[in-house]
């Protein structure tokens, strides 16, 4: 864990009011940000001014959250809405000309919207907001195989996994691999990973869908995706942010393991992070993990700068808790 | 509030290797845009409201009258009671032979029961999960071990047999009354999530492996059946599960 770093957060005072539309945008950026000095001895010159920017949104764990919670003097009581969430990643689409929405699981499970219309609800609502890509996590097989498909005609969107082989199920040819995105020139990759289904999920539930090793199918989809020409990698995973035990496979050993990754946008351990941990030396640079706790009560952001060679440049992450207090 | 985490870090690409690569610096990301308030997307509430709707009027059914709270507590409490007596109970009318016990566990039991109306929605939120009720075939040696396992967790939600927990044993293990016959087999009522690997109740694995009886009923529908039948059902504590270094009050608590 020794590469682990955390990076300093920044308050909203930090005076950044006023940045309007993209093109404000770009020109505060230009001006306003100190040209880091070159890694000494690396022969590196400074990154060059960002003339591209990419807005990555996500959310994990959402678990048929399409209310805010109940204001029944609850510890989340009043907290996350799709409504809200929608109206947020419309701003944020306003202002930015490139933006991606990503979720890493378990959209299902957890309120009667799910028990009642099996996950029917929650899909239309994340089309209608735009979502591209998503993963799978475990509650995601909580009607089996069978009840997933039944529900994916609601679902305008993606869904990737390079570690679950559905090959054999009735999920072949609804979950690739990895998917590639192009804004303007610049190809993003975005693959998935799934937990294993041992204690999770019942045979029954996953019959066909094979668990492999995520470390494995990670390096195969990053040598896949550099290979295709993609300048930055997406991982959405679901295999949980920490465990006690360095063997099992969460985000920080995955980040470890696999530098090629330069985001890993995470799920499953519930885990509020208040800020993005970055690994810094990645074939980009940087390898950034973040998760966004659950139901929908934050979304997450990390906006990737792109250089006048379409390389990233730089990132930064954020996130938008989603409460009552928004409201007009 | 509004900005839980916010940085920027340039890096300049260099390659694995000793010495900083990231620079800290202030991200120019837009945090203005939440300053109005965010209302409600006018088209996301307007698929919703259908769903709510329909939902609502579902959810609001009167299942039966609590007399007083259900809640959870070790090693014996009023909830798993509850919930254990209506799978036994209703079990027998849906195996094809006769259920002697019933063993569900604490962390399937999401929510307390407050005194009046149980609701609809009360069923679903104590029991959100998608799990089938099985019926599982165990000598009465493997009972035996299966209520010391129970002992190590200090008490779960069970029902036709009785046990006494001294500290990680279970001691004085009777069903119906009758000390165990270890020669004889016993019919226990569960939910497929315990008998196919999930939880720690290796004996529960153990016994899934044989010859089984799958019902196709959600362990939530059995209670719900339970309570339409009825229309009050009362908190009660009839020392089950009880500790062995005294009645009730010395027992694990919360």
């Amino acid at each position: 864990m020794k590469r682990r770093e955390f990076v300093r957060t920044l308050g909203r005072a930090g005076g950044i009011a006023g940045l309007g539309g993209a093109a404000g945008l770009l020109e505060a950026t230009a001006a306003d940000r100190p040209r880091p000095a070159a890694a000494p001895g690396s022969g590196y010159g400074p990154i060059i001014d960002d003339d591209f920017r990419l807005v990555v949104l996500h959310t994990n764990d959402t678990h048929s959250r399409m209310d805010p919670f109940p204001m029944d003097g609850g510890r989340f009581a009043g907290l996350g809405g799709a409504a809200r969430r929608a109206t947020l990643i419309r701003r944020v689409r306003e202002a930015n000309e490139h933006v991606l929405l990503l979720d890493s699981g378990d959209i299902f499970q957890g309120t009667p919207y799910f028990n009642f219309f099996g996950g029917e609800i929650e899909f239309r609502a994340m089309t209608a907001m735009g979502y591209d890509v998503a993963t799978l996590g475990n509650h995601d097989f909580d009607n089996g195989v069978d009840g997933l498909v039944a529900t994916l005609p609601e679902a305008g969107f993606e869904f990737v996994s390079a570690n679950y082989d559905v090959g054999g199920s009735a999920l072949a040819g609804h979950v690739e691999p990895w998917t590639v995105r192009e804004f303007d020139g610049v190809r993003v990759g975005i693959f998935g990973l799934g937990i294993a289904f041992e204690k999770l999920v019942l045979a029954s539930l996953h019959e066909g869908v094979r668990y492999t090793d995520p470390i494995t199918a990670a390096r195969a989809a990053c040598r896949e995706l550099r290979a295709g020409g993609c300048s930055l990698v997406i991982c959405l995973s679901h295999l949980g942010y920490e465990y006690r035990s360095s063997d099992r496979p969460s985000d920080l050993t995955l980040a470890e393991a696999v530098p090629e990754i330069d985001l890993i946008l995470g799920g499953h351990t519930h885990t509020f992070l208040d800020e993005a941990v970055v690994f810094g030396q990645g074939r980009t640079g940087f390898t950034v993990v973040n998760q966004v706790g659950w139901g929908g009560m934050r979304l997450g952001r990390v906006d990737v700068t792109f250089d006048g060679a379409r390389q990233a440049s730089g990132w930064a992450a954020a996130g938008y808790d989603i409460d009552d207090r928004l409201d007009v | 509030m509004l900005a839980a985490a916010l940085l920027w870090a340039g890096c300049d690409r260099a390659p694995a290797g000793p010495g900083p690569v990231l620079t800290v610096r202030e991200a120019p990301v837009d945090f203005t845009l939440m300053d109005d308030g965010i209302e409600p997307a006018a088209d996301i509430e307007a698929l919703i409201a259908p769903y709510r709707e329909r939902l609502g009027e579902q959810l609001a059914e009167v299942l039966a009258h609590a007399a007083g709270e259900f809640g959870k507590d070790e090693p014996e409490g009023t909830l798993e009671n509850l919930v254990a007596d209506a799978l036994l109970d209703v079990v027998q009318d849906l195996a094809a032979d006769t259920v002697h016990v019933a063993l569900l566990n604490d962390g399937g039991l999401r929510v307390p029961i407050a005194g009046g109306p149980i609701l609809m929605r009360h069923a679903y939120e104590l029991l959100p999960f998608e799990n089938y009720v099985t019926v599982l075939s165990l000598s009465g040696s493997q009972l035996e071990r299966l209520a010391d396992e129970i002992a190590l967790s200090g008490g779960e939600p069970i029902a036709g047999w009785t046990m006494e927990l001294d500290g990680d044993d279970a001691v004085d293990v009777r069903v119906g009354g009758q000390a165990i016959d270890p020669a004889l087999t016993y019919r226990l009522a569960t939910v497929d999530y315990l008998a196919d690997g999930g939880g720690t109740w290796t004996v529960l694995w153990e016994a899934a492996a044989q010859p089984r009886e799958d019902l196709d009923v959600l362990i939530r529908d059995v209670f719900v059946a339970y309570l339409r039948e009825r229309d009050a059902v009362a908190p009660t504590l009839d020392g089950r599960v009880r500790d062995a270094n005294g009645p009730g009050t010395e027992g694990g608590g919360e």
